[in-house]
């Protein structure tokens, strides 16, 4: 019965969610648009900078492969995250915007499933604008990628998804606590890009910033989706680098929940919950 | 036996990370609610209502003391609680604009646990009973405020709870569109609810409550039936209608400590008193010597309001 109870809630957030975005056409334009509109400016930078070399310049950095195919990649897992950050993220901060938490709160149904419910939205909504983004980007610029093990690119992308997902679980936490998450969420992105190294080698950066880029779960799922659909890996040559997303993705996801619980409980002794 | 009990509750609200400037809402209420009772909790801006109310959602946590609602602790219960009360906490916010009435209350149907059978009955049912029928398919951003907290009443009856929670259910409504409402919380009390409504308009509190509780301070100054209440300040209110210069009828006023209101051109004394004879000697003595005509003279019991300001020192 409960189980039931929670996959009505998760449903009903997102749906509810869903019928909301598509009142908002814009956005959902915005959304489809800017993934093409960065990776087509990082194109043509990296064509411009670095010539008809620019895939021998990035093999000497770790990364045989085609460099537009590589830039793709990036920027899609990229605007996967930032769409997350935004859905996933901000699922109970938007629920303040509306005027709607005390009542959300009020309800009996489970935190975590409301949660999961925008989560669940969120990684839909952002999930086809991300791929006809990189269709409509391959058909621009003749990407070319080497596939040769499809169950390992499968599951690469569907794991780096889930590690862009825990993240955002992991950041609803974080923005619960405050009330200026809007501009945290949009100061989190620029970050995110650079530690992750969706736009250029992370080998080019300095160790000690590396680490910082290989304590963030989506690094992992881009090097391996970039593996297995560049450079022809096969599951057992990204297998590492999905264990360690899965293991950062869960602490990630239960630190978030965590932390939505604790915020709740802080709130409701403060009288903070309608606050905005 | 009863709906909600509370017993010495306290809430002190911190504010400002630096300052950590203390704010006392609730200094020790407590208070019996009778089940199938409507309960009207009257006082001003910042007395403590909303707090009260909150605490009873299990919204906020008390500092002290402690409350049952439907026989379930607000604090160590919350999950129980919740599934027996419903809140309607009142503004224009606390809905999807974006979605339709029905999916609004489709969505809020869902968090309560509701079947899809039964909460497609329970939503046509609600619909009708807040009299949207027609709308319930238009977005909620083009509905009337009046409508709006019409939308917020049937959402608050969604899990046909025991208990309802109206936190100033009619503010900003214009009269119309508050009486209706007034209606709809009639029709609520009689389904044999429990109904806690906090309200800033008196004359609503008199006409639907079985009793009513008066807060001031975070603390519960007078409680009973409104007759009761209005007993508690003692006295009656004499209205002596006055005509003639305006400033003689103001110092006259000020003499005898009553309140002058000129309506028409006609002035009315007006005071809470204990003694009306005596009152009213004075007044027609004071008139007499300075030129003033007397046109009526009433003595009535007071309103609720009278008494409310004459107990909270409100509008003083």
């Amino acid at each position: 019965m409960n189980i039931v109870y929670h996959v009505r809630v998760i449903k009903a957030v997102a749906v509810r969610d869903f019928k909301i975005r598509i009142t908002y056409i814009p956005w959902i334009m915005n959304s489809l648009l800017q993934p093409i509109a960065w990776t087509l400016i990082l194109v043509y930078a990296y064509r411009s900078i670095m010539g008809p070399g620019s895939r021998e310049i990035l093999t000497a950095h770790g990364w045989a492969g085609d460099p537009v195919g590589f830039l793709v990649l990036g920027q899609v897992l990229l605007s996967l995250f930032n769409a997350l950050n935004w859905r996933a993220g901000m699922a109970i901060q938007r629920e303040r915007w509306y005027g709607t938490l005390e009542l959300i709160l009020q309800a009996p149904a489970s935190r975590i499933a409301v949660l999961a419910g925008s989560s669940l939205f969120g990684l839909v909504d952002a999930g086809w604008a991300s791929f006809l983004s990189a269709l409509a980007v391959i058909a621009l610029t003749n990407a070319t990628f080497n596939i040769v093990d499809p169950l390992a690119a499968a599951t690469s992308v569907a794991l780096a998804a889930v590690g862009a997902l825990s993240m955002g679980v992991g950041l609803a936490g974080l923005y619960v606590l405050t009330r200026s998450a809007g501009p945290i969420a949009i100061a989190i992105q620029h970050p995110t890009r650079f530690f992750t190294g969706s736009s250029f080698p992370l080998a080019i950066l300095p160790a000690v910033l590396q680490y910082v880029g290989y304590a963030i779960p989506l690094t992992y799922g881009l090097e391996a989706v970039r593996m297995t659909m560049l450079q022809g890996a096969g599951l057992s040559d990204v297998e590492p680098l999905l264990y360690r997303l899965l293991i950062l993705s869960l602490a990630s996801s239960m630190l978030g929940v965590a932390m939505v619980r604790w915020a709740e409980e802080v709130a409701r002794r403060n009288g903070w919950l309608h606050t905005f | 036996m009863y709906a909600i009990e509370a017993e010495g509750l306290e809430k002190e609200y911190k504010m400002g990370l630096i300052s950590k400037r203390r704010v006392k809402a609730l200094r020790g209420v407590s208070l019996r609610i009778r089940r199938g009772t409507l309960y009207s909790l009257l006082g001003p801006n910042g007395a403590g209502k909303t707090t009260l109310v909150k605490i009873l959602a299990t919204l906020l946590i008390p500092d002290a003391g402690w409350a049952r609602v439907a026989g379930f602790d607000v604090a160590r219960e919350a999950v129980e609680v919740r599934k027996r009360v419903g809140v309607v906490l009142g503004g224009e916010r606390a809905l999807y604009w974006r979605l339709t009435g029905w999916s609004n209350l489709w969505f809020f149907s869902q968090l309560y646990g509701i079947p899809p059978g039964e909460a497609r009955r329970r939503i046509r049912e609600l619909i009708e009973l807040v009299g949207l029928q027609g709308w319930e398919h238009v977005r909620v951003e083009n509905y009337s405020k009046g409508m709006k907290q019409r939308l917020h009443i049937a959402r608050g009856l969604l899990n046909d709870p025991e208990v309802l929670l109206l936190d100033e259910p009619t503010i900003g409504l214009d009269p119309a569109a508050a009486k209706e409402v007034r209606g709809l919380i009639r029709r609520i009390v009689a389904e044999g609810r429990t109904v806690l409504l906090t309200t800033h308009y008196m004359a609503e509190a008199e006409e639907l409550s079985d009793r009513v509780g008066i807060i001031s301070g975070g603390r519960i100054i007078a409680e009973g039936s409104p007759g009761e209440v209005k007993k508690i300040i003692g006295g009656r209110m004499v209205v002596v209608s006055l005509t003639g210069h305006p400033r003689e009828a103001s110092m006259l006023a000020t003499l005898l400590g009553a309140r002058a209101r000129s309506i028409d051109g006609v002035i009315a004394i007006e005071a809470m008193v204990e003694d009306e004879e005596e009152f009213i000697d004075k007044v027609l003595g004071e008139a007499l010597r300075r030129g003033l005509r007397v046109r009526k003279v009433e003595v009535r019991e007071p309103s609720l309001e009278e008494a409310f300001i004459r107990l909270t020192g409100e509008g003083q």
